[in-house]
Formats: C-alpha cells, structure tokens, sequence
C-alpha cells in the first residue's frame, strides 16, 4: 500500500505540471494561429511557399517550392488550430478525470466509491475524442487536398487515379473498452472493500 | 436488517463500558460504535468468540433475529 500511495503522489504531481504546461501552451496556440486564421480571412497573409505537404501517414515532398494561396493556408490552419485545441482540452479533461482517480489512492483506499466511475469516464472519452480527432483529420485532409488539386503533382501518364482513403482509427476504441472493463474490476473490488469495512 | 446485535444490552448486564470491551476483544472503539450507527453487516467469528469470552455470554446472547414486515 505505502507504494501505490507513493507512485500515486509522484504521478499526480506530474499530472499537476503538464496540465498547466498544456494550459498555456493551448492559450499560445489559440492566440498565435487565432490571429493567423484572422488574417487569413482578411486576405492578410502572404502567399506562403510549401515544400511538402502532409495527408495522414503520408509525406509528398516537392522538387520544387509550391506557391499556394490564402484559402489554402487558412483551411490548413484552420483545421490544425482546432484539432490541437481539441487534443488539449481532451487531454486536460483526461488529466482532471486521473488526478480525480488518484486522490483515494494517494491517500491509501485504492477502492473508494469514487474510483470505478472516474475509470469509467476516462475510457469513454478515450473512445469519442479519438473517433473526433480521426474524423477532423480525414475532413481536413480531404479539405486540403481538394483546395490544392493534388492530382496535379503527378505524371498523368503513369498515374490513374489519386485519392485521399481517411480512417478512422481502432486503436483508440479498444483502449477505452479495456479501461471500461478495468472499472467493473475496480467496481467489485468498491463491493470487496464495503463489505470489508462493514465486517466487525 | 433482520439480524441486530444486541452488544449494548449484554454490555450493560456485565457494567462493562466500550473502552473496556473494545480493549479486551482487540477491536477499534470505532468499529464496535458502527453497530449503534447499523453500519456492520458481518461478524467474523474469531471477533463473535471474542466478543462472547469478554462478555462470558452465548452468541444467541448478543445477535436476535427481527423479521422484516
């Protein structure tokens, strides 16, 4: 018991400090590219040069610099400012739904009434916020694709068809589920520890 | 519950105070005040055989049945 309450405090103190690093980081991040999206709406921004474009796994170097324009600079930050914003609010909801699962333990009752619920919420926004984040991504992929006419970067004669192919991701869905799972054990492990306690 | 410990009745007879018993049988003055607050639900029987040498009583002495209507 005396480590889990030890490791408990370590890890909760490590929490404390990413969660405020992730806090300002997503103030920075809202401000700088908010700022950014503003003036590319306005027809602010200069003609950026790109010398590779990114779809998912997939890196398309160019030979040369590509001039693109405005509309093209701004769905890409658009789509980067709020899959970042949302990645930090969905890990900082994640750190506050831990630290809340760590509290018991730090203080030695590893099955209080609290803990299987938190485990519980934790697998459930694992599942959703990586459906969410997978989703922008394949909308914003297919968004930059369109807008740059990617099919153009290609030898015709060689190249049949090009398309984007986005998907969504398992990998995320069965990490949930198996934290779901781990807070029916917890769940049992809150009845053991009731009736342990009302045992005279 | 249907099942209730009659502990303070039994302490009583015997003058014996819960410091005292709580002492003799090895047991928290705060686990043996949960039965006044209904928060036991279980009697392990190394604590009943205890419980009954302090208080040179029977188990029938301290637990009662009341049927729930």
């Amino acid at each position: 018991m005396e480590k889990l309450m030890k490791t408990s405090k370590t890890v909760d103190t490590i929490l404390k400090v990413v969660y405020k690093i992730l806090q300002v980081g997503g103030i920075i991040i809202f401000v700088g590219v908010g700022i950014c999206l503003i003036a590319g709406a306005l027809g602010q921004l200069p003609p950026a040069e790109l010398t590779s474009v990114s779809f998912g796994d997939v890196e398309l170097i160019f030979a040369e610099p590509q001039i693109v324009d405005n509309s093209f600079m701004t769905i890409e930050m658009g789509t980067t400012l709020v899959m970042a914003l949302l990645a930090i609010a969905v890990t900082c909801y994640l750190i506050k739904v831990l630290r809340k699962v760590l509290v018991p333990m730090i203080a030695g009752q590893p099955f209080d009434g609290t803990v299987s619920t938190n485990i519980k919420k934790l697998g459930i926004t694992i599942i959703v916020s990586g459906i969410i984040i997978d989703l922008i991504e394949v909308i914003g992929s297919n968004l930059a694709f369109y807008m740059y006419d990617i099919s153009e970067l290609f030898l015709s004669e060689n190249i049949g068809k090009v398309m984007i192919n986005g998907e969504i991701g398992l990998g995320n869905v069965l990490v949930g589920v198996l934290v779901i799972m781990l807070s029916y054990v917890f769940r049992y492990g809150e009845q053991l520890q009731q009736q342990a306690d009302e045992t005279l | 519950m249907p099942i209730i410990l009659r502990l303070d009745r039994v302490m009583a007879d015997r003058k014996m105070s819960l410091n005292e018993l709580s002492e003799k049988v090895g047991i928290a003055n705060v686990n043996l005040s949960k039965i006044k607050t209904g928060k036991v639900s279980a009697i392990r029987f190394s604590t009943l055989e205890a419980i009954c040498e302090a208080l040179s009583c029977q188990p029938g002495d301290i637990l009662e049945y009341q049927k729930e209507e």
